[in-house]
């Protein structure tokens, strides 16, 4: 799984520590979610996608591999 | 458990743990035998010093306004204690085996493998890749 993550932090002005105070999780979950290293469960992508007024598809972005 | 309420936690087992050391070890300075007091006293300063790093964690999460915990921590406890569940089935019918050699230490190795067993399941979850 790929995210798009990083990038629209950098966009957004914020940090690691203020995404992860915005959607309530801890900053270590937010290291792991930007190297594509955690799958989030469908109400943390949601709550991500909304602080970047996105879709959970725009910055989560799943290959084929992934879902087999 | 919000920081907050594990802040307070971690806390307040830290210092009944330190009263008891402190209690165990007069008495036992009391009943003549300090040697062994001077051991148990070297022996809690482990734990102690792990807990003391919890909650300076636990501190700095409080003054940041992060979580103490999420969805993902929750994850990694979860299947560490279902691991850690699986391997002391195994320690206890080792132990069970050697049961003649360990005579009262049985149980108190057992429990100590247990722990371990968790400590190590967590430890090495909460660093795998792809956790779902």
């Amino acid at each position: 799984m790929k995210t798009r993550i990083k990038e629209l932090r950098a966009r957004f002005d914020l940090t690691q520590e203020q995404l992860a105070k915005i959607v309530g999780v801890r900053r270590e979950t937010i290291v792991f979610l930007e190297k594509g290293e955690y799958n989030p469960s469908l109400k943390l992508a949601a709550k991500v996608a909304r602080v970047f007024n996105s879709t959970i598809e725009e910055i989560f972005i799943f290959e084929d591999r992934d879902l087999e | 458990m919000n920081s907050k309420k594990r802040f307070v936690f971690l806390l307040i087992i830290s210092l009944l743990m330190v009263i008891g050391t402190i209690f165990f070890s007069a008495n036992l300075i009391s009943l003549g035998n300090s040697s062994m007091a001077l051991v148990l006293l070297f022996i809690m300063i482990i734990p102690l010093g792990i807990l003391s790093v919890f909650i300076r964690k636990c501190y700095y999460d409080l003054k940041a306004g992060v979580p103490g915990e999420d969805e993902r921590t929750k994850k990694v406890r979860l299947y560490a204690a279902g691991y850690a569940y699986f391997i002391s089935l195994y320690v206890w019918i080792l132990l069970l085996a050697f049961n003649k050699y360990l005579d009262d230490d049985l149980l108190m190795i057992g429990l100590f493998g247990m722990t371990v067993s968790f400590y190590l399941s967590w430890v090495l979850l909460n660093r795998k890749k792809g956790f779902e």
